[in-house]
């Protein structure tokens, strides 16, 4: 399996070649774009995407959906550390 | 919302220079768009412009793995664009422009496929794919023989990964050519993260038993 997944990753680097003029044939799309197909393209579905990708809280959340193991572990080392201050502060005020 | 830009892009020269230039670039590194998504956002036609040329080889080389039909990419890859080109000024730049991108053609992409399941016999996803594409590769190292080898090897997993049924197909992809997380690919295909991990591990095995034959 190691060599399919070195292989995979090299393939990361691959393009397919496309057809001539491709490029051109996107910026005279991008020139002609009438009402019609602005309401089409910027439908739903984009306008979510688009105000997912905006927002810092959803991509928090994403963040901590994908790797829930090291988000549990920050957790518990942030309360980790709340815990270690507050004993701190316990014994210094007590000593007071 | 923001405001939409004005159209239409005018045939500039810097626009016919930059279409002229065949060379074709490495994958783009973030660095490298910073500056053009930057011009992009307050309405500078040519960085745009410049945007497709660093960009659209890879969003076609996406949408085409997806697809598997060059036509259908090609539509793909225009719709990105235009989309792109209508919300740019609205991109915070949270992630990557690189990574917005290739979210955007990827959902692009995943309606197409389901719109296209609906209308169609699902049996067609699992022929064989058989229009010509050709490879190219955007990096190369300084040992020319063993490049060779190593590249025939990776045409052949392409190859094999193009000809893969759906199911299979694009969970792999997903994961091992765009780095999606099994839960962004649950989310975005609707399947269990189980099965998700379960057809990503038989289509590494396909490609495993495939180039054995190959060889």
């Amino acid at each position: 399996m190691n060599n399919v997944n070195k292989y995979l990753k090299i393939a990361r680097d691959a393009v397919i070649k496309p057809e001539e003029r491709m490029e051109e044939k996107i910026l005279d799309r991008i020139s002609n774009i009438d009402e019609e197909e602005k309401e089409r393209v910027l439908d739903e579905r984009f306008l979510d995407f688009l105000n997912k990708s905006n927002s810092r809280t959803y991509q928090l959340e994403q963040k901590i959906r994908s790797h829930p193991g090291v988000s549990a572990l920050g957790i518990i080392f942030i309360l980790g550390i709340i815990a270690l201050l507050a004993y701190i502060a316990r014994t210094v005020f007590t000593e007071e | 919302m923001w405001s939409l830009p004005k159209l239409p892009i005018p045939r500039t020269a810097d626009r016919n220079r930059i279409l002229d230039q065949d060379r074709i670039s490495d994958i783009p590194k973030p660095s490298q768009d910073r500056d053009l998504v930057a011009l992009a956002k307050k309405g500078d036609k040519a960085a745009f412009e410049g945007l497709v040329k660093m960009y659209s080889k890879y969003v076609y080389t996406t949408a085409f793995f997806i697809l598997r039909d060059s036509h259908e990419a090609e539509d793909v890859s225009q719709e990105v664009f235009v989309k792109v080109y209508l919300s740019i000024k609205g991109f915070r730049g949270l992630s990557s422009f690189k990574t917005w991108i290739r979210k955007l053609t990827v959902n692009t992409c995943i309606d197409k496929l389901r719109l296209k399941s609906k209308h169609k016999d699902k049996k067609v996803s699992l022929d064989k794919i058989t229009e010509d594409y050709e490879v190219v590769f955007t990096k190369f190292s300084h040992s020319l023989e063993k490049n060779f080898f190593r590249q025939e090897a990776v045409k052949e997993v392409l190859n094999i990964v193009v000809n893969m049924e759906e199911s299979y197909r694009i969970p792999l992809i997903l994961r091992d050519l765009q780095d999606y997380s099994y839960r962004e690919i649950a989310d975005l295909t609707k399947k269990p993260i189980g099965t998700v991990k379960t057809n990503i591990h038989r289509a590494r095995k396909i490609i495993k038993e495939r180039l054995k034959t190959y060889r």
